[in-house]
């Protein structure tokens, strides 16, 4: 495993893409988390606690889940390439075998979802820090950074499921931007009450928004009807199923599949 | 028998209906350097993407060194599947140095530099592959089939793309490779390249293999010598050779006629015998069949 994970950092860290992406995602997650501040919604302001322990955590994983569909086009691009160059081709031409393959990608999906969680406890960690007045809460709330690790990971098993299965680059990452969306129509035309349990919609559920105005709050408490509603623990499950899921079907597709 | 490399057996692709490889059967042992000839769409490289882990067979079983279809014998194997595959965007070197980590090379960087200055890249090692010409890209897919000095190298039309010096050169260093003692398989649809380079010949015709035998069987026909005759007055020379039991029409031409004779039979005898015949001969040489007409007659037979 250590062997192909070098191989594929021997084709990723020359990625211009890669290297684009990582920056604006590093920039622009602080900058917008510190910005929100001074932003308000009619009657609304965020309230001060926002950047202290615990709902730092809740926060700044709120706004990188934003920012999942970018760094996930990262995944996007190197696995497609490897399709469009013919070098997945050549790889198991080379020697590797077909499992290997997959392996080998995966291995980076889990390490760029723990890279790009570990940015964001430090990012949320930073802020708690400087905001905080008890140093003491330092993990309170991390949990949260737990659930963005799903989030990430998620979001880039799709990616990779993606690519591997829609064989052309251009098409399938447009239709990987979109595929928010897409599931959103689709959930909402088709199957309003079971939406909460497609692919994507249980990975953004996995981080919830973190505040809700009281006055909202009271509202919507009066006017939903009764409806089961997944929590995070049973998103987090149903994530995990998900994840598995995009893996191995990639494995059988290629499997089966003259590459 | 020497020792098998590779053992086919009824390997078969299908295509939906269309039966791209059919029920072929052929062993390659070490030290031959085997062809594998037939026109464009004969199945020469589905037969070798099958052989090499990416196609997948519809039936049939092969084996590499006797060890089945084991992913590591790849490693054993330099291999070029119709185009050079390589990262655009990294320069040659780093491109091998990816294939070396793959096949786990060892002491990678000697041998990179071994193989670029083999095929004549060395000088442009730093440079991006995507600024490569159609021709350094594939001299550089062949250079990579030789990283690490593996046991077998399998070729899928190592030519293409290559200006007549260049197709020189890498036949030049095929041979020189075949020579040193490694199993060589080529895929080629350019008869005087097979012949050129191998000892050993398949022919594939529609996705079936029509015949495998050695090329000195197939071009030199060693037991009987052709030669090509022609005089003034054809149909008395046809007369003459058909009551004669030593030779033969092998095949008729407009002016001449190619005989089919004992290997002891010299263009001088041929000419004292006609001459005493009453025939005076305008025409009189050594026949060479080349694999090209071999090729042909094989083909029209099937």
């Amino acid at each position: 495993m250590k062997n192909l994970i070098a191989i594929e950092w021997m084709k990723l860290r020359r990625l211009v893409t890669m290297k684009v992406i990582l920056i604006i995602y590093a920039i622009t997650i602080p900058l917008i988390y510190f910005g929100l501040s001074y932003i308000k919604i009619g009657p609304f302001t965020l309230p001060e606690s926002m950047y202290q322990f615990p709902e730092c955590y809740n926060y700044v994983a709120y706004i990188a889940s934003w920012f999942n569909l970018l760094v996930g086009v990262i995944i996007m691009v190197f696995t497609s390439n490897e399709i469009k160059y013919k070098t997945q081709r050549q790889n198991v031409i080379d020697g590797l075998s077909k499992r290997d393959v997959i392996l080998a990608k995966f291995g980076i999906v889990l390490l760029f979802a723990v890279v790009v969680t570990l940015y964001v406890a430090l990012v949320g960690l930073i802020f708690g820090l400087i905001y905080s007045d008890d140093a003491s809460q330092l993990f309170n709330g991390f949990e949260q950074i737990g659930a963005y690790f799903l989030t990430t990971l998620g979001y880039f098993a799709f990616a990779f499921f993606f690519a591997n299965i829609v064989r052309m680059q251009a098409l399938a990452i447009i239709l990987y931007i979109f595929s928010t969306f897409i599931e959103g129509i689709i959930g909402f035309i088709a199957a309003q009450e079971y939406s909460q349990f497609f692919p994507l919609t249980t990975f953004s559920n996995l981080i919830p928004f973190p505040y809700v105005p009281p006055m909202l709050a009271e509202m919507e408490n009066a006017n939903i009807p009764e409806q089961f509603m997944m929590g995070q623990g049973w998103s987090a499950v149903f994530a995990m199923v998900y994840i598995t899921l995009f893996v191995f079907v990639s494995y059988w597709v290629i499997k089966r599949r003259d590459i | 028998m020497g020792e098998k490399v590779l053992s086919i057996k009824s390997l078969s692709k299908n295509y939906k209906s269309f039966a791209a490889v059919n029920d072929i059967s052929f062993d390659v042992e070490r030290q031959m350097v085997f062809g594998l000839l037939g026109p464009n769409g004969s199945g020469k490289t589905t037969t070798l993407g099958m052989l090499m882990g990416v196609i997948r067979p519809s039936g049939g079983d092969f084996s590499w060194f006797e060890n089945g279809q084991n992913d590591e014998n790849r490693k054993r194997i330099g291999s070029l599947l119709e185009t050079p595959n390589f990262y655009p965007y990294l320069t040659a070197k780093q491109n091998l140095e990816i294939v070396a980590k793959i096949k786990g090379v060892d002491s990678p960087d000697a041998a990179i530099e071994s193989v670029l200055k083999t095929v004549g890249l060395y000088d442009r090692r730093d440079s991006k592959f995507r600024t490569y010409s159609l021709g350094m890209k594939q001299r550089l897919a062949i250079g990579s089939t030789l990283l690490g000095d593996p046991e077998v190298l399998v070729l899928d039309e190592p030519t293409n793309g290559l200006d007549p010096q260049g197709i020189a050169e890498i036949r030049e260093l095929i041979i020189r490779i075949g020579k040193s003692g490694k199993t060589i398989i080529i895929a080629s649809h350019i008869l005087d390249e097979i012949q050129k380079i191998c000892t050993h010949c398949a022919i594939l015709r529609k996705g079936k293999l029509l015949q495998v035998s050695t090329i000195d069987h197939l071009i030199g026909n060693q037991d009987v010598r052709l030669i090509k005759v022609g005089a003034g007055d054809m149909s008395k020379v046809k007369t003459i050779v058909s009551a004669q039991e030593d030779f033969s029409i092998y095949k008729e031409e407009e002016e001449t006629l190619i005989l089919r004779c004992t290997k002891e039979t010299t263009a001088e005898k041929m000419n004292q015998f006609f001459y005493e015949k009453g025939i005076i001969l305008n025409e009189l040489s050594v026949f060479n069949e080349s694999l090209e007409n071999q090729f042909l007659e094989i083909i029209k037979k099937s």
